[in-house]
């Protein structure tokens, strides 16, 4: 996505660098806000939010192997001041209700191919914070202890909305299943 | 372990977040209605995963309003609008640039002087 030798131009503040970088990133930031944010606009203020963040700080940063980590971290603190600003952050740190799914795909085999608007429907249906935690360590690769630092959660209360989120994700595309009988 | 054990541990397992699951494993093998949840979990996580190559576009103005944004383009854009509004004001900034340069080469040639005399000074020719 972003070469070593873009970094260093960025770093050195060469002309154009920076925004040849904005030019190779920005749907992915843009992707990320949005789907941390909801609106479009919101989100495109999130990205240029992020953006002037990266610029004041790309000078500093030596982990070039986790470019893309990092600026999806920027963009996940971005994301979380916008929401906190807007009263919206309670919505992130609620506990995950246990409250029964929706169920939905009965029947369907179980090496079925998900399908992505079926997926995205799932997803709508988990809490904000679910929501998050799962699109940022399925989707964007960041680690539990990484999202816990940008959500100001523990690393545990991470790891549990992950289970919830991914479980409900199943049932709502597979159907709940139904109490298991130990057979081993 | 029991299928209920199994089922509590499928969601990090399939998103691989469970290395050494030794005990799982052994039942994954011999229990296929575990094993068919596995796979269910499996097909959610691997559509996850795809959600990353769905991307969506911001508006057209978005680069060009970030970029103004940025501190080295908006001190150049700020300079250039006020050298567009302000006709004069180009005047004024080319007549200090060149006193500016004016008064630098003075001191340098001032500065030259001084040192040539200082030198003569702490060793006079003999």
């Amino acid at each position: 996505m972003v070469s070593l030798e873009l970094l260093d131009r960025c770093r050195r503040r060469e002309p154009g660098a920076f925004e040849e970088l904005v030019e190779r990133t920005h749907t992915q930031v843009y992707t990320l806000a949005r789907r941390l944010v909801g609106d479009r606009r919101d989100a495109e203020d999130v990205a240029q939010e992020a953006y002037l963040r990266v610029f004041r700080s790309l000078g500093g940063f030596r982990e070039e192997a986790r470019f893309e980590t990092w600026l999806y971290r920027i963009v996940t603190n971005a994301a979380m001041t916008f929401l906190s600003r807007r009263g919206r952050f309670g919505e992130l740190l609620a506990e995950p209700e246990d409250a029964e799914p929706p169920d939905g795909g009965g029947g369907r085999e179980p090496d079925e191919v998900v399908e992505r608007d079926e997926l995205k429907r799932a997803l709508a249906t988990l809490s904000p914070g679910m929501r998050t935690v799962v699109v940022l360590k399925d989707v964007y690769g960041l680690s539990c202890q990484e999202i816990a630092d940008e959500m100001h959660l523990t690393e545990g209360a991470v790891k549990v909305r992950l289970h919830r989120a991914r479980k409900r994700l199943k049932e709502a595309i597979y159907g709940t299943e139904q109490p298991v009988r130990d057979e081993v | 372990m029991t299928c209920q054990t199994a089922r509590a541990l499928l969601p990090e397992y399939a998103g691989g977040d469970l290395p050494g699951a030794g005990d799982l494993e052994v039942h994954l093998a011999a229990c296929s209605n575990c094993s068919s949840e596995l796979a269910r979990y499996r097909e959610v996580a691997q559509a996850v995963a795809a959600l990353r190559l769905d991307l969506d576009t911001p508006s057209e103005l978005f680069v060009t309003r970030l970029l103004s944004q940025l501190p080295a383009h908006r001190i150049r854009d700020d300079l250039r609008r006020i050298a567009q509004d302000h006709p004069r004001a180009q005047v004024a900034a080319v007549s200090l640039g060149g006193a500016a340069l004016g008064a630098a080469a003075i001191a340098l040639l001032w500065w030259r002087a001084a040192r040539r005399t200082l030198g003569a000074a702490v060793h006079p020719a003999t």
